[in-house]
């Protein structure tokens, strides 16, 4: 078990970027968040996956939504903890309760701790993407068939819904339009799992790397460590920039200039996160593998909507998570599913 | 036909250089066919040898294609894109892979392909296409040249014009119109680095002894050899219509001009006895013979044949309606008979204002023209009449000293006289005889002469005219007798100097 304190937030906001792939929010606004609601002292327990009783229901939280409509409306701070307990009453289990994320990437990397603190309970170190994804059907759990149901949303005004019974297929749509209609978001809790089906379908220990991640204190850090995986493909200055919306979803195409002519460029496709790279008509990287683009300059990864001409980045990738890359659930977090046609294209071996 | 360049594809349907992004080094290459690609698949077939056609917005596919694109031996890629949409991957890939990427903004991608597949592979096509284009805006009908230049402009989107003798543009672009015409009377194509100039002659006349009346030329610039065959095959269509319009107004003009001459010259032969016929012909020509009339006659002092003159008819005719626009002129002999009509007697104002008009219109014909204004004259027997008067006037006119350009029927009688006595080709020719060893001596000479003549044999009176000393002027007087053989004291030797001086000869400089 970890014991995670006030001052291991900027290490887990750092590595909920990375881990973010260019989307998921900035978890700046959580930390902020969670940061003013820690009281001195406190410490939050975090449960590795293969640590957990086997008694232990799940819940799944995070916020879901327009994390921009997050940065606008501020959060009350209590919303995400009224949707966990009041699934929870409404589970009302025998055993214990703990508080998961489903997302550990971006801003919902941290709002576990929000609740754990809220409600004194552990946070079970494992959630069902392992990285920043943009739909509620992306998910590990969506994948094997595990039910989202029921789950509830509430908002900082005291609102709150539980959904009962809905095919997990059916629930993003239902989920995007009562975010729609809650103000632009709302704070999520559900996918209640035991402990074998969180273990075997869900992503055990992404809170864990999220700190490891976080803990390097620079590029170079990251991609000397041994054991992250850490790879760059390319850096240089970001010199086209192009927003597209098919569809109605937001596209990006930047191209990233290296050091000289000679070089290729790298193309870099995204939709909320970074999801393709391509150098000389070769796929270098691609979702579900971690793609960031890291600001010089800082050292940090920038989100997708934050790109522009004169930014000096580097092409990083991470591992995706492995459970991401079994044959039958890797089609639902593909670039196709986002819309991104790559015809069969080469990729690098 | 062996197929054409990328380059020379470009430039036959109106794009160049500059609508390539990428791979601009290569344009030399030979596009065999043309092949579609649409929403993310190939049209049936080998692209080798290809120029593709997409009809998306290039996006990463296009990134990911490319080497096999370029594997497969396709030519080119036509994007309908702007070129900021190309982005530089897709740029510097298509650069290291030789292939060129070209943009046509807003294209309709389908029609692309169309017309680079005629352009490509149906040549006859084309041409019928084409052809069938021009002569639907013919209609079967002869085609001035405006409407030639038009024509083309709209059914094919050239530049032509219309070039006739001396390289005069009669229609059409002044830079097309500077390029040297072929020598020999056949339509033909020229081809250099610049591009591709086509030549087609129009004649009125089958015999190939006659020079065209005028060609038809187009600059196509870079450009395919099937697009300028194409173009070649429109122009001969157009130089038919333009030879049928030719000859329509060839005809009408002879026509008209010989029914007038003719009908004048019957009017002034039998003006007694005019009889109703020939007074019906010239009522027809519009001529009313009551009223009075203001005779004017012009002719040339320069020696130009029939053609030049019948040429310059219409621009004798404009200038004289500019200055009353009730003017009938018919060709005449050297030159022109006009007259002007009116119901009531000129006044003497109204006739100083004739005179100084029909002045100006001389001076601005050039061709050193000399007019005679005859007198005011009423009714059939005084248009006659004061045609041959402007006739015999115009004759004594000139631009020699003692004549005037314009001669009036106004002039006294002595001028009359005078004007009488220097007349003739017998005067003239005695006159340069006389006047020879002056004349081809010291200028200085010939011009003392004639002052001192005009100053009524005063000396005096001569050096302060000339501004120079007494002295000269009686050594240039005794040199002048010398040469002549004549007593310049002599008042006989004097009058025939002064009508030597005043008689009209070619060889002798001439003072307006």
């Amino acid at each position: 078990m970890r014991r995670l304190e006030r001052q291991d937030l900027s290490a887990l906001e750092r590595g909920a970027r990375f881990l973010g792939s260019g989307g998921a929010g900035d978890p700046g606004l959580a930390r902020l968040l969670v940061h003013h609601l820690w009281p001195d002292g406190a410490t939050v327990d975090i449960v590795p996956g293969d640590e957990l009783p086997r008694d232990v229901t799940v819940i799944a939280t995070g916020l879901i939504g327009s994390v921009t409509a997050f940065a606008e409306r501020p959060a009350a701070g209590d919303e995400f903890t009224r949707a966990f307990d009041r699934l929870r009453r409404h589970l009302d289990p025998t055993g214990p309760v703990y508080v998961a994320t489903y997302e550990a990437a971006g801003l919902n990397a941290l709002i576990p701790a929000l609740i754990a603190l809220q409600t004194g309970l552990p946070i079970a170190d494992v959630d069902c993407m392992g990285r920043g994804l943009s739909w509620m059907d992306q998910t590990t759990y969506a994948s094997a068939g595990v039910p989202i149901c029921p789950f509830t949303l509430s908002t900082p005004n005291g609102h709150s819904f539980i959904v009962e019974q809905t095919p997990s297929a059916e629930a993003e749509r239902y989920i995007r339009a009562l975010a729609f209609e809650m103000g632009g978001w709302a704070a999520f809790a559900g996918y209640p799992t035991d402990t074998p089906t969180s273990l075997q379908h869900g992503i055990p220990g992404s809170l864990e790397r999220c700190l490891e991640i976080g803990r390097t204190a620079s590029l170079d850090e990251l991609l000397e460590h041994p054991s992250l995986g850490a790879r760059l493909i390319g850096s240089g200055r970001v010199t086209e920039v192009r927003w597209a919306f098919p569809g109605g979803y937001p596209r990006l195409t930047a191209i990233v200039q290296q050091s000289s002519t000679a070089v290729p460029p790298l193309r870099i496709e995204a939709s909320n996160e970074f999801l393709l790279v391509v150098e000389a008509g070769t796929i270098v990287a691609e979702v579900p593998e971690i793609i960031c683009l890291v600001e010089l300059a800082s050292g940090t990864p920038i989100v997708a909507e934050r790109v522009v001409r004169g930014m000096e980045v580097g092409v990083v990738t991470l591992p995706a998570p492995d459970r991401w890359l079994a044959p039958d659930i890797a089609a639902s977090v593909s670039a196709a599913r986002f819309g991104v046609t790559t015809g069969g294209g080469t990729r690098a071996a | 036909m062996r197929p054409d360049s990328l380059l020379n594809l470009l430039g036959s349907l109106g794009l160049g250089p500059d609508n390539a992004v990428a791979g601009t080094e290569h344009l030399g290459r030979a596009v065999e066919h043309v092949r579609l690609h649409r929403d993310g698949r190939l049209a049936v077939g080998s692209i080798a040898g290809s120029a593709l056609v997409f009809t998306e917005p290039p996006d990463v596919g296009l990134d990911l294609h490319l080497n096999e694109f370029r594997a497969a031996g396709a030519v080119a890629l036509f994007l309908q894109c702007e070129p900021s949409e190309v982005l530089a991957s897709t740029r510097w890939l298509a650069d290291r892979l030789s292939l060129p990427i070209i943009v046509c903004p807003g294209a309709d991608p389908l029609d692309l392909a169309f017309r680079l597949k005629r352009a490509v592979s149906d040549i006859a096509v084309e041409i019928g296409t084409s052809c069938a284009a021009v002569s639907s805006q013919l209609h079967g009908k002869p085609c001035d040249p405006d409407r030639a230049v038009s024509i083309l402009r709209g059914a094919l989107g050239i530049e032509t014009a219309v070039v006739g003798a001396d390289g005069i543009i009669l229609a059409g672009a002044p830079s097309i119109g500077r390029l040297a015409l072929p020598e020999q009377p056949h339509a033909r194509i020229d081809v250099d680095a610049d591009g591709r100039r086509v030549f087609v002659p129009v004649s009125a006349s089958s015999s190939l002894e006659v020079a065209p009346d005028c060609w038809l030329v187009a600059d196509l610039g870079v450009t395919t050899r099937a697009r300028a065959e194409t173009v070649r095959a429109a122009l001969q269509l157009v130089s038919t219509a333009l030879t049928a319009w030719i000859a329509v107004n060839r005809l009408e003009a002879r026509q008209d001009a010989h029914l007038k001459a003719s009908v004048l010259m019957e009017v002034l032969t039998e003006a007694d006895t005019l009889s109703p016929l020939l007074l019906e012909r010239a009522l027809s020509l519009g001529w009313s013979l009551s009223g009075w009339h203001i005779p004017v006659c012009l002719r040339t002092t320069q020696p130009l044949d029939g053609s030049t003159t019948d040429a310059q008819t219409p621009r004798v005719a404009a200038a004289l309606r500019a200055a009353d626009s009730q003017f009938e002129i018919v060709r005449s002999g050297t030159g022109w008979l006009a007259w002007t009509s009116q119901r009531s007697e000129p006044t003497p104002t109204e006739m100083d204002a004739m005179v100084a008009a029909i002045r100006r219109t001389v001076d601005s014909l050039g061709h050193r023209l000399v007019a005679g204004v005859g007198s005011a004259r009423r009714g059939a027997r005084g248009f006659a009449d004061g045609l041959l008067e402007a006739q015999a006037l115009a004759g004594a006119a000139g631009w020699t000293a003692g004549r005037k350009v314009v001669e009036d029927a106004r002039t006294s009688p002595p001028r009359r006289l005078v004007l009488q006595a220097t007349r003739g080709a017998d005067v003239a020719a005695f006159s340069e005889q006389l006047l020879r060893p002056v004349l081809t001596a010291d200028e200085a000479l010939l011009e003392t002469l004639e002052t001192y003549l005009a100053m009524e044999s005063s000396k005096a009176e001569t050096a302060r005219a000339l501004h120079t000393h007494r002295n000269t002027i009686v050594k240039r007087l005794d040199r002048i007798s010398a040469l002549l053989g004549l007593d310049l004291d002599d008042p006989e030797v004097r009058l025939a100097l002064e009508i030597a001086l005043r008689a009209d000869t070619s060889v002798r400089r001439a003072t307006p």
